[in-house]
């Protein structure tokens, strides 16, 4: 069981993804930007950030270079369903600024709990 | 008795003289005034004086007018003086004049009648009366006179005439050499002219026609080309129907302007043609023949249907990057979608009692999504950009996978060819999508040939791509291998060719197709720096040619190969008595984009490298052959060219010869067996002077 932090600026995914991790035990904060996202980061230290890509306000690189700045030891799961460029892009990118693990727009509930427990059964979170 | 002379009587000659009709005296001319002797009665008459009065006159009395001057007959009188003097006889003219003073001209000759000795004592006078002659005379010489004044004036005229006609012949002779000049000048052009000429008959017949036409319609001489040809419309045009257009044309304006058309040469070969052409009447208005010229316009027709085709390909390649931002952008919403649906599908199935009918919904539900979620990503495969799978692969073994993969479900009426002439055959690229380009192309050929059977021919080549065709395949100039999978099926019509790689666009029935296989096939061509092309007929099969980047340059490495270190196409000679071996080596330096030849003999590798020194840049020997010993090939090598880089591969180390050789760092050694990175690196610093690399 962890705390959870999930960035997403799209409404219906981010309650059904919401909903998803709390049946598989764990407890979640939704944010639906990235500046958002941060200040509750700041405030309730979770164990892992779920966060999507392409988001307006804030996008999700920035924000997972901002985290990874802050706060070294959090596991970050960037997710995202390409854009004008596909979401290997995007994800390859957010790989190299610091998430842990990634997962291509749209998976199912046993690739989310495929990366959950994958990241939660790491000792530490790789180096950026 | 008169006396007799000269066999005449006297008597019968005085009565002779006497009775004569013709004035006649004869005078004494030793007598001043030449007295008259005897005078006959016509003389008498003649003057009016009687016979015996005249005896005893001077005899030219009558010759002296009222005034007694002799006047006008004076010159006569002299002459008659002179004549009598020479004794000699003369006829004068002499005007009279009469006792009743009229005058009458008489022709007067004169004899000298001489004396036995010869003396001159008298002479003789005959008159006649010569006024009517005279005037007769004087008429005859008017008439003459007129007469000559006519002939005078036509034949002024017959002068004029023939002057005129003179003239007219010299300006006719002008005329003629004028138009013989003309003509030959235009028989000239006509001759050498650059354009066809020609004439022909309105039922389809050369008159004449140029060398230029002949030799345009590959003929060796115009009347080759005359003797031939005897339909134009049916042995010379490509579509018969554009004759009697021309006819109807002609014959309604009199004249065609640069009609374009095709025609067949002699040979078989389509070429098209540029007519104009004017038609020639009578007077009465009967169409006599056709003459024209006609420019070979093949260059240009094919340069505007060339320009037309890259014009249809731009349009088409910038529709497909639209659609492609359109597809990436959309993706972005559709997998948040999507993602919604699948999570909520699958949360809401743990909410339900397993085998209920909303439990099976629920799973229709996520079947759909997944299948929802498959189709954008292929959206994606057409629009995508990324390259992080890409490394240098081999494009021919990727085909050979592909095609024995494809020959089990392909129609068995198809009959596959595969041809590889490419000597590299290696692409910087994805083989996971290279594969699918190929398996996508093939089974659309399949598809297409799968009613009536045909040949499915697929050919690798290598490919230089000049700046020209870069630009018209919109890539960048540089070595392609070029993949062309040719069949024999139905074909496209243009409409089809023009959206064919359109996603979801397809002629397949519903169910059959998704219309996404070309988009995928151009997304990724694209995606890779390459290039798609297309032809097609209906009827006649179709080809699709597609250039990938061939793995020649460093410049090209991927980031996943960043490890390898590819070559810019240096050439390699590669010996090792193992053919296997030999081969493999050849194989892996061309991945990594070099020049390999192999050769299994050491003796033969040598000769081969002497033949040409500079032929190669590096030479990697195995060590333990028969024969020769790498080390011995490379000293020998080294004789000919002492900074050859020369790799030495061996299995065992402790070879002889070896160590003398690394410790004065003659050769890099590579260990077999030899990995890709290893060889890679090795090549690299071998190639630029670093004999042992840090692997």
């Amino acid at each position: 069981m962890a705390l959870i932090v999930l960035i997403d600026d799209d409404e219906s995914l981010r309650t059904m993804l919401t909903k998803m991790c709390e049946r598989l035990g764990h407890e979640v904060l939704a944010e639906s930007n990235g500046s958002l996202g941060l200040k509750r980061v700041r405030q309730a230290r979770p164990q892992v950030v779920i966060t999507d890509i392409l988001m307006p306000e804030k996008e999700g690189v920035e924000t997972i270079m901002e985290l990874r700045r802050e706060f070294p030891k959090l596991k970050i799961i960037a997710m995202s369903g390409g854009g004008r460029n596909s979401a290997s892009d995007y994800l390859s990118m957010a790989r190299k600024f610091g998430a842990a693990f990634t997962l291509a727009k749209p998976f199912g509930r046993e690739e989310l709990k495929n990366a959950l427990e994958s990241v939660l059964a790491e000792p530490q979170s790789p180096k950026p | 008795m008169a006396t007799e002379r000269n066999g005449i009587n006297a008597d019968v000659a005085v009565q002779a003289f006497a009775n004569m009709p013709l004035g006649m005296f004869i005078a004494d001319f030793l007598k001043a005034g030449c007295p008259i002797i005897c005078a006959n009665h016509a003389f008498s008459e003649l003057t009016g004086y009687p016979a015996p009065e005249l005896v005893g006159r001077p005899c030219w009395f009558g010759c002296e007018n009222a005034s007694g001057q002799t006047g006008e007959n004076a010159e006569a009188l002299s002459e008659v003086r002179a004549a009598l003097e020479r004794r000699q006889s003369v006829a004068v003219i002499l005007r009279t004049y009469r006792a009743d003073g009229t005058d009458v001209v008489n022709e007067v000759t004169v004899s000298p009648i001489l004396a036995e000795n010869g003396d001159l004592t008298r002479f003789g006078a005959v008159f006649v009366d010569v006024r009517k002659r005279l005037e007769v005379e004087k008429e005859l010489v008017e008439v003459r006179r007129r007469l000559a004044r006519r002939i005078g004036a036509q034949t002024a005229d017959l002068k004029q005439s023939r002057e005129q006609l003179y003239n007219e012949i010299v300006e006719r002779l002008q005329a003629e050499s004028s138009l013989k000049a003309t003509e030959y000048r235009y028989r000239s052009i006509f001759e050498n002219a650059v354009e066809g000429m020609y004439q022909s008959t309105p039922d389809g017949k050369y008159l004449q026609v140029n060398p230029a036409l002949a030799r345009m319609y590959g003929y060796s001489s115009p009347t080759e080309l005359t003797d031939t040809i005897s339909d134009i419309a049916n042995e010379v045009y490509v579509d018969p129907a554009v004759r009697s257009l021309f006819k109807k044309q002609i014959e309604t304006d009199g004249e065609v302007r640069r009609l374009e058309y095709q025609v067949r040469r002699r040979d078989g070969q389509a070429i098209w043609i540029s007519e104009s052409a004017r038609v020639v009447k009578s007077r009465r208005g009967k169409v006599l023949f056709y003459e024209g010229t006609i420019q070979d316009i093949t260059r240009r027709k094919q340069a505007e249907a060339e320009a037309q085709r890259l014009e249809r390909e731009l349009r088409q390649a910038q529709k497909m990057e639209a659609i492609g931002t359109l597809a990436g952008g959309i993706a972005h919403d559709f997998n948040n979608i999507l993602g919604a649906i699948i999570g909520y599908a699958e949360l809401s199935s743990d909410d339900v009692p397993a085998g209920s009918e909303a439990a099976s919904n629920l799973k229709e539900l996520l079947k759909a999504g997944r299948r929802a979620k498959e189709l954008v990503q292929q959206i994606l495969a057409f629009s995508r950009r990324d390259n992080s799978e890409r490394r240098a692969v081999c494009v021919a073994d990727i085909l050979g996978d592909a095609i024995s993969l494809l020959r089990a479900g392909l129609p068995p009426a198809v009959h596959v060819e595969q041809h590889n002439r490419s000597v590299g055959g290696c692409a910087i690229a994805d083989p996971v999508q290279i594969h699918q380009v190929v398996m996508n192309l093939c089974t659309n050929a399949g598809y297409a040939m799968r009613e009536h059977g045909g040949q499915l021919e697929v050919t690798l080549e290598d490919e230089h791509v000049d700046q020209a065709t870069a630009t018209a395949l919109g890539v960048e100039a540089g070595d392609f291998l070029k993949l062309t999978v040719r069949d024999t099926g139905s074909g496209m019509p243009q409409e089809t060719m023009d959206r064919m790689f359109e996603p979801f666009f397809t002629t397949k029935p519903v169910g059959e197709g998704t219309g996404l296989g070309l988009s995928v096939v151009h997304g990724i061509v694209r995606s890779h720096g390459g290039a798609i092309r297309v032809e097609s007929s209906v009827g006649a099969g179709s080809t699709f040619i597609v250039y990938l980047p061939a793995a020649t340059g460093a410049g090209t490495i991927p980031p996943a190969a960043s490890e390898l270190w590819l070559g810019s196409g240096e050439r390699v000679l590669v010996v090792d008595d193992e053919p296997h071996l030999a081969n493999i080596i050849k194989q892996q330096l061309w991945k990594l984009g070099y020049k390999a030849h192999a050769e299994t003999d050491p003796v033969k590798a040598l000769q081969v490298f002497l033949d040409a020194p500079t032929a190669f840049d590096l030479i990697v020997s195995d060590q333990a052959m028969p024969r020769m010993t790498g080390v011995c090939l490379a000293s020998a090598m080294r004789q000919a060219r002492p900074t050859i880089p020369i790799i030495i591969c061996t299995g065992n180390f402790a070879d002889s010869g070896l160590e003398g050789a690394t410790s004065r760092c003659d050769y890099p050694i590579l260990n077999k067996p030899i990995e890709m990175r290893q060889l890679s690196l090795a090549v690299h610093h071998a190639l630029r002077g670093n004999p042992q690399p840090e692997t």
